[in-house]
């Protein structure tokens, strides 16, 4: 049975104009308040999240290929 | 001097661990609860100076109170204590003395002052902690235990042979920070690693840890891999061997985390992945991230304690944590046990006003001061893809994982098993760690003035806060938008442990197959050569042989008779003409 709350269209469009404001709240939070001053060298502007989003995107990449390389069956090592 | 030896906090843990087996019931129980506590204030009421005995002509340091030592020992202590009331529900005596024997050994590492003493200590939570995983009796905690009592021995055979050499090499065996270069260096800093969980030998903390009881892994979590911690910070301080080596744990135990089916294995990787943090926080070696890392060390301790309580309590209750067997309603049959791994996950991730938050600010702030941009960024990453593991992971799996991921307990009501809050002393322990994660979140002061440099760090600016609060987001979202991706599955996922499990066994096996056709060959062709010289043996000698055979006296006599005649024969040879080159022959 469908959750009444959950698949109403107007809650679900709430929903995720919240997160988007979230979004956009935090990466302007970011270019207009954060100075970034401990670290040299890097952009000043959208550091955290920019990091943040290619690093853990990139972790996630690389672990759906390794369990292409380096999965097995749950009794790999007892059949040897 | 032998009443000098009840100062000695390891010491009184050893010895009550050896005899704690042998108490009635009651006195155990009560020596559980009330001994760490009073060993902890005997610690910090310490005033004596250091307590140093006299073995083949070294100085042996037994008691030393460092502020370092002293901060270890004392989370080491409240992790003792926590872990045996969570393990009185159902542990064995004899998990219970390991765990007492495991514990004294590394508080004994903090409160010692040279390598010896160290270096016995060593071997004795090596010992300890492979009879604690023993102890879990699970379908592969023998052989696991054994692969980890065979990496250890190796860690302490390097171990021991670094503090020979440094020994042989007239240097100081005072424990301190250790002269880079030269054999006894690399193989004292080898023997650590190994215990730390470093390349290529990370996989045995995944591989034992998860193969303990409910509460063993507690304990497990607690000390082993810190110790090292411990001895890197004071031994090894700005080698920077370990920064690679601490970034290339981090993000494996994050990888392998995300691989993993089994809640606990889940958190066993993420141990790897936080004291990898930890390593490159001591291998920059600034005053800041050394201060990061032994706050950090702290904070990990606790809060990894509260999520194996959790999925201990998830155990004890269901027999496995495998998550497809997890989720579902969990979280509304045991509240106080999701509010609390709830507390754990958010200290784990760092989230505002819980411990990491304002542990894991120091060592990035300090690597950025120590104008290392991109050991920064990668340790940024690392931080937020702990809500890969830890953080949103293991209680999205464990608690609340939806109706259409989980296999089993969700889809009958009926047949689901009833899950419980634990009681009595196992929730005061469980509740008593996620306390201190709110505790040192709140009032971080608690335990800036507990580091060994002074700290000069603030974790609540607004910019800070809101850092954290964007990492979070990004790293949540995206966890959230992929989680259905790594639902884990029933695999496994290879591991260098494969080399130790398979090159090296089939190895092993090949070996021990061509020596056996070798051995057996060569026992054939001695058996048969054998078995020819006693059927020789058998026709001259035996029963019937020609040599043992009874000769009448008068054949004796004919024989005699013969040869003499013989002799008498070729003597006179001599006279004869043209019998000279027979004379020759004969030697005459």
């Amino acid at each position: 049975m469908r959750d009444p709350i959950s698949s109403t269209i107007g809650s679900k469009t709430v929903s995720r104009l919240l997160w988007i404001a979230l979004a956009v709240l935090l990466l302007g939070a970011d270019l207009i308040w954060i100075p970034h001053t401990p670290v040299r060298h890097v952009p000043q502007f959208g550091t955290y999240m920019l990091i943040t989003l290619v690093g853990t995107g990139s972790v996630l990449g690389v672990t759906l290929g390794l369990r292409l390389l380096l999965q097995r069956r749950e009794d790999y090592y007892d059949e040897r | 001097m032998s009443a000098e030896f009840l100062y000695i906090p390891g010491l009184v843990l050893i010895l009550t661990g050896i005899l704690l087996s042998f108490f009635p019931v009651w006195l155990r129980r009560s020596i559980i609860i009330a001994l760490p506590p009073l060993l902890l204030l005997h610690m910090w009421t310490f005033s004596g100076g250091d307590i140093q005995v006299t073995w083949l002509n070294y100085e042996l340091t037994l008691l030393h109170m460092s502020s370092t030592g002293l901060l270890f020992a004392s989370v080491f202590m409240f992790a003792l204590w926590a872990g045996s009331l969570f393990a009185l529900q159902d542990a064995s005596p004899l998990e219970l003395s390991s765990a007492f024997i495991y514990a004294g050994g590394a508080i004994g590492i903090c409160l010692c002052l040279d390598w010896i003493t160290l270096f016995c200590y060593w071997e004795l939570m090596a010992l300890s902690s492979t009879l604690i995983v023993w102890c879990g009796k699970q379908q592969d905690s023998w052989r696991a235990g054994l692969r980890y009592l065979l990496i250890h021995l190796a860690g302490g055979v390097a171990l021991l042979a670094g503090i020979g050499s440094l020994a042989a090499a007239g240097g100081s065996l005072e424990l301190g920070l250790l002269s880079p270069g030269g054999y006894a260096y690399w193989l004292i800093l080898a023997g650590i690693l190994l215990n730390a969980g470093a390349p290529p030998f990370s996989f045995w903390i995944a591989d034992a840890y998860p193969q303990a009881s409910p509460s063993g892994m507690v304990f497990l979590s607690a000390f082993t891999t810190k110790t090292a911690v411990y001895v890197l910070i004071i031994a090894f301080a700005g080698e920077y061997v370990l920064i690679p080596i601490g970034i290339y744990m981090a993000f494996y135990g994050i990888i392998y985390a995300l691989l993993e089916q089994d809640v606990r294995r889940i958190l066993a990787y993420s141990i790897v992945n936080q004291v990898g943090f930890m390593l490159v926080a001591v291998g920059v070696g600034t005053p800041d991230t050394l201060n990061g890392a032994q706050a950090h060390a702290v904070a990990h301790i606790l809060y990894k304690m509260v999520l194996l309580m959790g999925a201990g309590v998830v155990m004890r209750s269901l027999g496995t944590t495998k998550a497809q067997m997890l989720g579902g309603e969990l979280w509304r049959q045991m509240p106080w046990t999701t509010a609390c791994i709830f507390v754990g996950a958010t200290a784990s991730m760092g989230v505002p006003f819980t411990s990491s938050f304002v542990t894991k600010s120091v060592v990035l702030s300090g690597l950025a001061d120590a104008n290392m941009g991109f050991v920064w960024a990668l340790m940024l990453v690392c931080s937020a893809a702990v809500v890969f593991n830890a953080g949103g992971r293991f209680p999205w799996l464990t608690l609340f994982a939806t109706p259409t991921a989980r296999a089993s307990i969700s889809t009958s009501k009926v047949d689901a098993p009833k899950v419980t809050d634990p009681k009595g002393l196992a929730f005061v322990a469980m509740l008593a760690g996620a306390f201190l994660c709110l505790l040192i979140g709140w009032i971080p002061q608690i335990l800036y003035s507990t580091l060994p440099h002074a700290a000069t760090y603030h974790p609540y600016t607004f910019g800070h806060i809101l850092e954290q609060v964007q990492i979070l987001a990004v790293a949540g979202a995206l966890f959230w938008v992929t989680r259905r991706a790594f639902y884990p599955s029933a695999s496994i996922t290879l591991d260098t442990d494969w080399i130790l499990r398979v090159a090296v066994l089939r190895g092993w096996q090949s070996f021990h197959i061509t020596l056996t056709s070798v051995y057996a060959r060569a026992i054939e062709l001695l058996t048969s050569s054998q078995m020819r010289s006693y059927m020789l043996i058998f026709i001259l000698h035996g029963p019937r042989g020609i040599l043992a055979r009874s000769w009448y006296t008068g054949s004796i006599a004919l024989w005699v008779a013969v040869m003499l005649a013989s002799y008498i024969i070729l003597y006179n040879l001599n006279a004869i003409p043209g019998l000279s080159v027979l004379q020759q022959l004969l030697g005459g």
